[in-house]
């Protein structure tokens, strides 16, 4: 291979700044979902790099990888499905309008 | 430098760029549904660098899963959203940061007269922006501004809620307002300049720590081009009860998101009156019920440890209902 | 047998709560009650006369030492209660009808018979915690009856004086008698009189004890220098004056000496000290009797002048003479007393200098006096012996200085007496006078009987020194029996001329006024000193109360303070540390303001620290 391991970590690592910027600065929830995914996309590119690099033989960093992509996508669904019971009660989904936990 | 290397480094290029290009277009763009491509488009870089990895098995789980599974998801969802094209935003382009008028070019605004001076007024206004720094500064406080008067004005928010789901063209229209009411269109939260510094520092710490890294135990083995044999029998074999254990938490995140959303409990009464009453708008989120505790100290020595205590009962009243 | 010995002592007693009871219902008011007792009181005694018994008991027993109480009856406890009883008697049924204008009869009666109880307990008693009960009884007794008319105002000061001087020599009493159940280990006074037979006492104690009781005689019997007591005394209702200040009460102090006569006997230097101080008050006495003006205090003097002459007989060894004289005095004087008061009763006052013929008025009364006066004079009419004599002789028995004092001491008793009786009684015929007469005839009865026994003195004195144990009456020389004749005639008729020619002058100028005048002062200095004394302890007690309020104060600012402290400084400080911790908690309340994006932003902000803290710092 001759693009080395850094590059791709580095390259994940630039995908995991801007999943947490849209984590925190996006306002509505369904961004945030999606900021979220980024996230576990960056971390899956992370694990598959290392496996490919350090550990090839192995492939179980690969079902790692399918497992993560799995719960991700249900985390997404319930947390989708959560926000619609919210915006039923709120008829909104902006995050900022959530002061429950405010103490 | 051999052809499968420089097809290689260039492979890999154009797959970063993607990736990172629509990770940054997802983050800054004024609409949602762009959003929701650049996402898409990032997935899609990202799985070619799978494939690039040798990960084929995952690349193409990639696109299926990721692509057509939870972004089709995200989309629906977006839709239920208001103004998910972002004609809103579009038609204030001096509240939008350069990356994001930039990532938000071709947008329709929603007043037309502010639409030519959209197009051409793009990187004019790019240049009035003198001071980005401050831009930042002051449109986060500004919105901070806007934020504050918006909680004052929850009918108007309610109201804006109450056009939604009815059409994603709808442009919010109930209400004129158009810059009074800018706490509701605004994509962005109150921090988005401290998101920015710290997605900046958080990439330069994890980059700075790969650069500065002692170089990895690479080992120079090949993988087995026949990955999805491989994943397979390690999931019949070695990974079963996780295989099966993901197998029945989707199950119960499909039960669990279908309950949810659910068009809630019908109420008792079959009448109209009764529905609407359910779906009406709930009643605007009052004042903060928690008063301030500290009281200024009263300095008279009739102040005392006695069961009286004036201080411990107002305490007490003042957090009883939270 | 024994019934009738507590019955004489405690039949009055029993009166007395009766009266103050049931007496305002009576048409006497109680007085019927007090005669009646004491006339059963008197016919025990008789019945019980000749008997010798005692009763004794022990009151009680701790560490050694036995308090005993009893009566006795011998021949000298016999005789004085008979003597007592007697007086008592008449001087009780004077008193019903002499009290039928005062207020409040049925209290004096029960004061009255309180103490004739008390003086028959006193002298029936066999020990001597019982008898110094009963002298404190009397005394109380007497305080209450002085004090009788205490809206007088000298009443109140009179009764005070005298409970006061005779509870100094009372001082004397209680630590004699202490001293006795300190050294014998019991207060029976038969078993002191064996001890002191049998010698089992060192002198000095005896010496001490006889002392001690002398002094408590000195203050009953008012003898020099304790006196003064006895004239102011006589702000008391007449027969109060009778009975207890000229019969009885005052005789107690005689009476205790004859009791312990064995004890002042062996005791060396004991009889002297009774026999000078005795010979002083006869003479002092007598000598400003002449110069009074009040009839009852002239009369006072006189009873303090015959008790000294009854110190004089004891003090030269003449015990028997001592108790004849106590007789005799005893009757004769409560007649003068009552004549005194019937004539206060008619006129309204005592003063000499005011009254005059009264013999045209009060036929009766000047009869009675004048039987008293010749008894008291030593002159009787039938020429048996008196007691004078009897006391003459005694005095030659230890040489002659003595008895020419005596023949002294009864010139001067003739010279008052008569001056007093012819001053009242003699004189040309008063203006009519609105008093009531001779017409009270209990007054009469009491006053005469008494008169005539006065006058029948001598048959008492023969048949007394059988009774007594005292030995026989020594036998005067003619010579001497003649001179007190003499002596008494001379007296007699210097007085009677004197008043006749100067009505109530003094008799002998103004000495007898300057010597009252300088006894009164020497008393009187002692009592100074003890009240600018109790000043003083009053001015500390003033002090330690300053003191102990300074420090109540200042342990009260003290504690003010620490509360202050307490309250304002740990109190409030608490109170501003909890509050301190409040608006520390309200300043915290900013992190949880519930927007998930500032929840987002501070994890990632945190985890980025985190890591590069643990990087810089190494793990």
């Amino acid at each position: 291979m001759i693009v080395p391991l850094t590059a791709y970590l580095v390259v994940g690592a630039i995908l995991f700044a801007i999943a947490v910027y849209t984590v925190v600065a996006q306002r509505s929830a369904v961004m945030v979902l999606m900021g979220i995914e980024l996230l576990l996309n960056a971390v899956g590119l992370n694990i598959v790099a290392f496996w490919r690099f350090v550990r090839p033989d192995d492939y179980s960093a690969q079902i790692f990888t399918i497992f993560i992509i799995t719960i991700g996508a249900v985390e997404m669904a319930i947390g989708l499905g959560i926000m619609m019971m919210i915006y039923r009660q709120r008829r909104t989904v902006q995050v900022d309008k959530f002061t429950e936990l405010r103490g | 430098m051999s052809v499968a290397g420089i097809v290689e480094i260039i492979a890999f290029a154009s797959s970063a760029f993607i990736a990172v290009a629509g990770a940054l277009g997802m983050a800054t763009t004024m609409s949602m549904f762009r959003s929701a491509i650049f996402l898409m488009a990032s997935f899609m870089g990202v799985a070619g660098l799978f494939i690039l990895l040798s990960a084929d098995l995952l690349g193409l789980l990639q696109i299926l899963m990721y692509i057509g599974g939870m972004l089709v998801m995200a989309l629906f969802m977006v839709l239920f959203m208001p103004d998910p094209g972002g004609a809103m935003m579009a038609a204030m382009p001096e509240m939008m940061t350069p990356i994001g008028r930039f990532f938000s070019l071709g947008l329709l605004p929603e007043n037309s007269h502010a639409a030519a001076a959209e197009m051409s007024g793009a990187h004019a206004e790019h240049d009035t922006h003198a001071d980005h720094g401050g831009g930042h500064g002051t449109h986060a406080r500004h919105q901070d501004a806007e934020h504050q008067r918006g909680r004052e004005r929850k009918e108007g928010d309610d109201a804006h809620g109450g056009g939604d789901h009815h059409a994603h063209g709808a442009q919010g229209g109930s209400h004129g307002m158009g810059h009074m009411d800018m706490s509701d269109m605004s994509m962005v939260t109150p921090v988005r300049a401290w998101a920015a510094w710290l997605a900046v520092a958080t990439g330069c710490v994890i980059v700075g720590l790969l650069v500065l890294r002692p170089s990895w135990p690479v080992s120079s083995a090949l993988p087995d081009p026949r990955s999805a044999d491989q994943v397979g029998s390690l999931l019949m074999d070695k990974y079963m009860v996780g295989f099966e254990a993901a197998g029945f938490l989707i199950l119960i995140g499909i039960v669990g998101a279908v309950l949810a959303a659910h068009s809630g409990q019908h109420p008792d009464h079959r009448d109209r009156e009764a529905r609407v009453a359910v779906n009406a708008p709930p009643p605007p989120i009052e004042a903060d019920f928690l008063e301030p505790l500290s009281q200024p100290l009263r300095d008279d020595d009739k102040c005392s440890p006695a069961p009286d205590g004036g201080h411990a009962n107002h305490h007490a009243g003042g957090e009883g209902p939270t | 047998m024994s019934g009738l010995l507590i019955a004489v002592p405690v039949l009055p007693l029993l009166a007395g709560p009766l009266s103050l009871l049931f007496g305002s219902r009576l048409p006497w008011r109680g007085g019927e009650l007090i005669v009646a007792a004491t006339a059963l009181s008197l016919a025990a005694l008789m019945l019980l006369m000749g008997e010798h018994q005692v009763l004794d008991g022990t009151w009680f027993e701790s560490g050694g030492f036995r308090l005993t109480v009893g009566l006795e009856l011998d021949g000298l406890t016999w005789f004085a209660a008979a003597v007592v009883a007697g007086v008592s008697f008449f001087v009780g049924l004077y008193s019903v009808g002499y009290m039928t204008d005062e207020r409040d009869r049925p209290r004096f009666f029960a004061e009255l018979a309180l103490f004739i109880g008390a003086m028959l307990t006193l002298v029936l008693a066999s020990s001597l915690v019982l008898l110094f009960a009963a002298w404190e009884t009397v005394s109380i007794a007497s305080y209450l009856l002085i004090g009788f008319r205490y809206e007088e105002e000298g009443a109140r000061a009179a009764a005070t004086k005298a409970f006061l001087m005779t509870r100094l020599g009372d001082v004397g009493f209680l630590l004699g008698w202490l001293l006795v159940l300190l050294v014998l280990g019991t207060t029976d006074i038969r078993t002191l009189l064996s001890s002191v037979e049998q010698a089992r006492l060192s002198p000095r104690m005896l010496t001490a004890i006889a002392l001690l009781m002398f002094l408590a005689a000195i203050g009953k019997s008012a003898q020099l220098p304790l006196t003064a007591w006895l004239p102011d005394a006589m702000v008391a209702p007449t027969p109060v004056s009778a009975l207890i200040h000229s019969a009885t009460m005052v005789a107690a102090g005689v009476y205790l000496l004859l009791r312990l006569y064995p004890l002042f006997a062996t005791a060396p230097g004991a009889l002297d000290a009774v026999f000078w101080v005795g010979s002083a008050t006869a003479l002092f006495s007598a000598l400003v009797a002449t110069g009074e003006m009040d009839l009852k205090r002239v009369l006072a003097w006189s009873t303090s002048s015959h008790l000294g002459e009854m110190m004089l007989a004891i003090g030269l060894g003449g015990p028997l003479a001592a108790a004849l004289q106590f007789a005799t005095h005893a009757s004769f004087k409560s007649a003068l007393f009552l004549s005194a008061g019937m004539v206060d009763k008619h006129t309204g006052t005592r003063d000499l200098r005011r009254l005059r013929g009264l013999g045209h008025v009060l036929p009766v009364t000047t009869l009675a006096f004048l039987l008293g006066a010749l008894s008291l004079a030593g002159f009787q009419p039938f020429f048996f012996t008196s007691s004078d004599e009897v006391i003459v002789a005694t005095a030659l028995s230890s040489g002659s200085a003595a008895a020419y004092l005596m023949l002294g001491v009864i010139f001067l008793s003739g010279v008052y007496i008569a001056r007093a009786g012819i001053a009242v009684f003699a004189g040309d015929k008063p203006e009519a006078g609105s008093g009531p007469g001779e017409r009270n005839l209990p007054m009469l009865i009491g006053m005469m009987a008494l008169a005539i026994a006065a006058a029948l003195g001598s048959l008492v004195i023969a048949a007394v020194p059988q009774v007594l144990p005292f030995g026989t009456e020594p036998e005067t020389p003619w010579a001497w029996r003649l001179f007190v004749i003499l002596a008494a005639i001379a007296g007699l008729a210097v007085g009677g001329w004197h008043a006749w020619r100067y009505h109530a002058a003094p008799a002998i100028a103004w000495l007898p006024g300057a010597m009252e005048r300088a006894l009164a002062a020497a008393t009187a200095f002692p009592v100074q000193i003890v009240f600018a004394f109790a000043r003083g302890v009053a001015r500390l007690e003033h002090w330690v109360d300053a003191i102990a309020r300074g420090t109540a104060t200042a342990v009260w600012a003290l504690a003010m303070d620490t509360d202050r402290l307490e309250r304002r400084d740990f109190g409030a400080g608490g109170d501003r540390l909890a509050q301190a911790f409040a608006s520390l908690g309200e300043r915290l309340r900013r992190l949880e303001t519930g927007k998930l994006y500032l929840y987002t932003l501070g994890l990632f902000v945190w985890s980025l620290v985190v890591v590069v803290g643990g990087l810089a710092f190494g793990f």
